[in-house]
């Protein structure tokens, strides 16, 4: 008895950041059926308090001298810390964007808050599980919730377009993840990772777990779009409500990749040879069509996903530079958790100050709406060009900092060949980056009026707070790179 | 024991071999599904065989264990599918409320 209640305490404690965002999200449900279309701006600040508590809970975990015992299904170390504050992050930036975005379209819906809650509790699962069942039961609920959010514009026909995309596309996508997972339960009769690593050869992998490996991979290259699984990116970005697509971009690649490195690290698959072929093909594919493709748009948002397409090329890299003669280094995963820190606040940032374009009561996201913009509101414009400097690279953002780590490891460990590419594509992603800056500021506008009017007070509260992030994190990426280097395995 | 039942099992013996390939036969050809049909309800159907194909493999394979583990994952597989329908069909009723069509080709205003 006295060990039960022990047993009990533990995992009360231990999980207590996803106890606290479980709690937030059923109550922002329960006060939104209770009183219907009144309670909007509660919902939301309860929404927001519950992320902030969540992120100290998180951050008081990580100063604690011991973990809590490693609890069976759960897994709450400093790589799941490290993850939970990054899409915490996300939630928080979202949900100020969402209510500027809703104060302009003149929808406030409630429910909006608490599927972000539930979309974040299933990628915490996603990640930080150490059983496969429950990093699918995670997976579905970040997928599922996102499909609703994406087609949460019921009236608009491309929202909902971009909806059915996203769903039959995910829906495949996460049967054949699932798929993976039941192969590596044929082979070794169990799904816990800690067991799956144990009963794994080191080497010589039979076929059953290789094919389970390429599925389970497949399943995580269509979350996060990479070249041959990209082709819905740019359609759903595109029909999504603005602030949704930020989320997408960002949250669930954060998600997906911490769920890769702790599987992959976990079973210790990435030493085979195969696997670094795979990336390699894949990160050059993704460079290459990710870059060019994005040149071509005419769209702010296509030509984010597809730069959010190349960004996820430029992470899988990071992985991929981690590996020396043949074999990965775990400890190396750091710079990818230090590069998908910096992607959060600049791609957070620019969708902060997208979701504010507003014409004719719907969002006006072409090139040829920014005319002019420079001029009506340059500080705005200013600090969109912050952003696309920072995701081309220039030193001083946060952007540079991230590349800069992630290339140096690959000059390290002797990928000359593909760090060239990056450098050269990050080059020719200026040409992209550039060309909506151009657009704001060197062309006059038709004499229409301005694409943003008012500036809601939340949304202007996340864009300096990433515009701040941003450029504090470039001039002083140091402190940020250890903590990763801590959370990493 | 009656005869034939006897018969039955020496000749018609199922053993998880034949359960493993008509799950991996019923997921292939759920995955032909979603990528020819057109009509988006018949996509949904075959994401749902996706689904069930896979719950029929982690069925065969606790048995072959003589595990629950298999058979858990079954029941959330089937509960996660159920809100996946939901969903689904959600989305299909906004679309339709929008363009009178359930037909993948008509949904195609997005290019670049």
């Amino acid at each position: 008895m006295e060990t039960n209640i022990q047993n009990l305490l533990n995992i009360l404690v231990g999980g207590i950041t996803i106890w606290i965002l479980c709690a937030g999200a059923l109550l922002c449900l329960l006060i939104d059926a209770l009183w219907p279309r009144k309670m909007s701006v509660p919902v939301y600040t309860i929404g927001i308090l519950t992320l902030i508590v969540t992120l100290c809970s998180a951050w008081y975990q990580w100063l604690q001298p011991d973990l809590p015992a490693a609890q069976d299904l759960l897994v709450i170390d400093l790589h799941t810390l490290f993850f939970i504050t990054l899409v915490v992050l996300v939630g928080i930036l979202t949900i100020l964007n969402a209510l500027g975005y809703m104060q302009l379209h003149n929808d406030l819906t409630a429910e909006f808050c608490s599927l972000i809650i539930f979309s974040i509790i299933g990628m915490v699962f996603f990640f930080s599980s150490d059983h496969l069942l429950i990093n699918f039961i995670g997976l579905e609920t970040m997928s599922l919730s996102i499909y609703v959010l994406v087609g949460s514009h019921k009236k608009n026909f491309k929202s909902n377009e971009a909806a059915i995309k996203y769903f039959i596309i995910g829906g495949v996508a996460s049967a054949i993840f699932l798929y993976g997972v039941a192969m590596f339960y044929g082979a070794y009769g169990t799904l816990k990772i800690s067991e799956l690593a144990m009963a794994l050869p080191t080497q010589g992998l039979d076929y059953l777990p290789k094919t389970a490996v390429a599925f389970i991979l497949t399943g995580i290259f269509f979350k996060l779009a990479v070249v041959p699984f990209h082709f819905w990116a740019p359609d759903v970005y595109e029909g999504a409500p603005s602030p949704v697509t930020g989320f997408m971009a960002t949250g669930v690649k954060i998600a997906s990749f911490g769920f890769a490195i702790r599987i992959f690290i976990g079973i210790n698959v990435l030493d085979m040879p195969q696997i670094q072929n795979l990336l390699v093909v894949v990160v050059v594919a993704t460079f290459i069509v990710g870059n060019l493709l994005a040149i071509v748009q005419d769209d702010v948002k296509r030509m984010l996903a597809y730069s959010s397409v190349s960004h996820a090329g430029f992470v899988l890299f990071g992985m991929l530079a981690g590996f020396r003669e043949g074999r990965y280094e775990p400890f190396s995963s750091h710079t990818v958790m230090f590069y998908l820190l910096g992607y959060l606040l600049m791609t957070l940032g620019a969708f902060a100050i997208l979701s504010l374009m507003i014409r004719k009561r719907s969002e006006a996201t072409h090139y040829t709406d920014l005319e002019g913009l420079g001029h009506s509101k340059p500080l705005l414009a200013g600090l969109f060009t912050l952003f696309m400097f920072s995701m081309v690279g220039m030193p001083g953002t946060v952007g540079f900092a991230a590349k800069y780590s992630v290339i140096s490891l690959a000059v390290q460990n002797g990928h000359i060949g593909l760090a060239i590419l990056a450098v050269v594509m990050s080059i020719v992603s200026a040409f992209y980056y550039l060309r909506p800056s151009v657009t704001m500021f060197f062309k006059k506008g038709a004499g229409g009026c301005p694409v943003i009017q008012e500036i809601p007070f939340t949304s202007s509260a996340s864009i300096t707070f990433c515009a701040f992030t941003v450029i504090y994190l470039g001039l002083n990426p140091d402190a940020f790179i250890k903590l990763a280097k801590i959370a990493a395995f | 024991m009656h005869p034939r039942s006897v018969d039955f099992e020496i000749h018609m013996h199922v053993s998880i071999h034949h359960y493993l390939v008509l799950a991996a036969v019923l997921f292939c050809l759920g995955l032909l599904g979603v990528i020819i049909q057109r009509n988006i309800l018949i996509m949904l159907m075959c994401i749902e065989v996706l689904m069930n194909s896979i719950n029929l493999t982690f069925i065969a394979l606790a048995r072959y264990y003589n595990q629950v583990d298999g058979h858990l994952v079954a029941i959330f597989v089937m509960a996660i599918a159920a809100v996946e329908a939901a969903i689904g069909l959600g989305i299909v009723i906004s679309l339709f409320r929008n363009r009178q069509s359930i037909d993948i080709n008509d949904f195609n205003s997005m290019r670049g």
